[in-house]
C-alpha cells in the first residue's frame, strides 16, 4: 500500500525539514520540496488509472472526449499551480504565491473559454430552434 | 531515489553549517558566504532533477502540452 509510504515520507520530511531549519533555512527548504515532490509522484502513479476510467465511462456514455480532455487538462495545471505556489508561501513569499496562483486562474480561463462559448452558441440554437 | 534523497539534502546542510561556522571562526568570513552559496547550489540541483521529473510525469498523465 502506497499509503504507508506517503505517509512516512511526510512525517520523515517533517523532521528532517523541522531540524536542518535551525540551522540552515535554505536547506529546510529544500527539503520539504523533495518531499512534497515524492508525495506528487507517488500521487500521481495512482491517479493515472482514475482518469482511464473516466474517459472510458465518457467514451461509452458519448460525451466528447475533446471536453474530457480539457478537463484533465485543467486538473493537471491546477495540481501544478497549486505546488508551485505551496512552496512559494513555504519559503514566506506569499505575495509571489498569490501571482502564480493567479497566472494559473488565467490560463484554466483561457482553458475551458471554448467550452463556454460552445454552450453559449448552442443554447442560442435552441432558442432559435423553438421560437423563430 | 527514494527517500535517501531527504537525508542527501540534510546532510548537505548540515555540513554546510559545519564549514560555514569552521570558516567563520577562523576570520574568513568571505569564504563562508561562498561555502553558504556552494551548499544551496548543491541542494538546488538536487531538487531540479526531481522537479523535472515531476513535470514530465504531470505532462504525461494530464495530457499538457
Amino acid at each position: 500500500m502506497s499509503v504507508f509510504t506517503i505517509v512516512a515520507i511526510g512525517i520523515l520530511g517533517a523532521v528532517l525539514a523541522l531540524t536542518v531549519r535551525q540551522i540552515r533555512p535554505e536547506a529546510g527548504l529544500m527539503i520539504g520540496l523533495a518531499a512534497g515532490i515524492l508525495v506528487l509522484l507517488l500521487s500521481l502513479a495512482e491517479f493515472s488509472g482514475v482518469l482511464d476510467a473516466l474517459s472510458e465511462l465518457a467514451m461509452r456514455y458519448g460525451i466528447p472526449t475533446a471536453y474530457v480532455g480539457v478537463l484533465v487538462k485543467i486538473i493537471g495545471i491546477a495540481y501544478l499551480v497549486q505546488f508551485g505556489a505551496q512552496v512559494c508561501k513555504d519559503a514566506g513569499e506569499s505575495a509571489i504565491a498569490t501571482r502564480v496562483e493567479m497566472g494559473g486562474r488565467i490560463l484554466i480561463l483561457s482553458m475551458t473559454l471554448p467550452a463556454a462559448i460552445s454552450a453559449v452558441k448552442a443554447a442560442a440554437e435552441l432558442l432559435q430552434e423553438a421560437a423563430p | 531515489m527514494e527517500v535517501d534523497i531527504l537525508f542527501k539534502i540534510a546532510g548537505v546542510g548540515i555540513i554546510t553549517a559545519v564549514v560555514t561556522q569552521l570558516l567563520k571562526q577562523t576570520g574568513r568570513d568571505e569564504m563562508s558566504m561562498i561555502a553558504t552559496i556552494a551548499g544551496l547550489i548543491i541542494g538546488l540541483l538536487m531538487v531540479l532533477g526531481m522537479i523535472e521529473e515531476l513535470f514530465d510525469s504531470v505532462r504525461q498523465v494530464f495530457k499538457l502540452y
